[in-house]
């Protein structure tokens, strides 16, 4: 098996910090129990976190997930960043070449930075071209965004069918997690993609004949 | 009864508005996105505050089994808001001939309308026929889906096998 089927993959395009890493395996977990196969700047490890590769995997998935939730200025210099909402270009430049590319962008509804008040709506300030295309809101939690992911998924003609609920995904959240410690605390606390994935699908709540 | 809300194609305009009158003669109330969404407004907050006062969603289907970017888009509201309302709010996919249906409504029992001219009232009536009843009543029993979830999850163990035996293949053979 040299690639994952186009109409399979999906693209993930989020940020790789600690804070979100539990919000990653909500997108991982919901992906794989639903059919899909993730795909990320992750699974090439260290060596290639380069923006060719990243264009590549995109140009293979037919799907893309894009979270904006890195949308304000961090550390001392105040500095955002800007490769998920590049990414998220990439994507729909994809779809407007005709290529079959869909994709989706999730905001966070709950504030990211509490001192801040609310953050519902501001995705309309800091996307403002994103109007009258709503994104997925998640609260920041694993469990919203398992309910977005798994709503937007659900739609999509690869899905597999019929597909385990969504809240038997929800309940599959910590044994995975466990999962994912065990293989980290096995490869001298690094996070492999491969086994991220494997985890997945053991813990992926499995469809009853 | 509590409104339907109908999801449609541009292309299915006119059978929506078909659709709505034979509800209408029924009784039933009926909500399309340009009823209640202005100008400006994300549409999706407001479909899914109309969600919780409908008692259903219809997904009118063309003969070409096609749905559009827009119904998807109201379909992911429409399970979203499953997870804050139960029971859940009954799909019902309406559908013109005999095409093959997307998978998120291969599990619901559809109605078929094959004169597109005439069969509306009885499309209708079998709608509030389902909707008086169980609510089960437009629901498939449900398939195995076993073997396709597993082909699927063998299928990313050998991707995962794959990425860990040969990562710089991987990185550089596709």
């Amino acid at each position: 098996m040299a690639a994952p089927r186009f109409e399979q993959s999906v693209f993930i395009n989020c940020p790789f910090d600690p804070a979100y890493e539990t919000l990653l395996h909500a997108i991982v977990l919901t992906t794989v129990s639903l059919g899909f196969i993730p795909r990320c700047a992750l699974e090439a490890g260290d060596a290639d976190y380069r923006f060719p590769h990243i264009l590549e995997l995109l140009t293979k998935s037919k799907y893309s997930i894009h979270d904006l939730s890195r949308f304000t200025g961090e550390g001392a210099a105040n500095l955002a960043r800007m490769n998920m909402p590049l990414e998220l270009g990439v994507a729909i430049g994809l779809k407007l070449s005709r290529k079959k590319h869909r994709w989706a962008v999730m905001v966070p509804t709950a504030p990211v930075d509490p001192q801040a008040g609310q953050a519902a709506f501001e995705y309309q300030r800091y996307i403002s071209d994103l109007a009258g295309k709503d994104p997925l809101r998640h609260e920041q939690t694993p469990e919203s965004v398992v309910r977005e992911v798994y709503s937007w998924l659900k739609t999509l003609d690869e899905v597999v069918n019929p597909q385990p609920g969504g809240p038997a995904i929800v309940a599959a959240l910590p044994a995975f997690q466990r999962k994912i410690a065990d293989s980290k605390d096995n490869a001298l606390g690094k996070s492999i993609w491969a086994d991220i994935l494997t985890a997945a699908l053991e813990a992926a709540p499995k469809v009853n004949a | 009864m509590k409104p339907i809300f109908i999801s449609y194609t541009s292309r299915g305009r006119a059978n929506a508005e078909r659709l709505r009158s034979a509800l209408k003669d029924e009784g039933i109330e009926t909500w399309v996105d340009r009823d209640f969404i202005e100008p400006g407004e994300s549409w999706e907050s407001a479909l899914q505050s109309r969600l919780r006062e409908a008692s259903a969603v219809v997904f009118l289907i063309g003969p070409d089994g096609q749905v559009s970017e827009q119904q998807r888009s109201e379909a992911t509201v429409v399970f979203r808001s499953e997870w804050e309302e139960q029971p859940k709010l009954p799909l019902i996919p309406v559908v013109i001939g005999n095409p093959e249906l997307p998978p998120f409504l291969q599990e619901i029992q559809a109605i078929r309308v094959d004169d597109v001219r005439q069969g509306w009232p009885e499309a209708a009536t079998r709608i509030k026929q389902a909707l008086s009843g169980a609510r089960s009543a437009v629901s498939k029993p449900p398939s195995s889906g076993e073997s396709e979830q597993k082909a699927r999850l063998l299928e990313i163990q050998q991707f995962a096998d794959f990425l860990r035996e040969s990562p710089a293949k991987e990185k550089f053979a596709r």
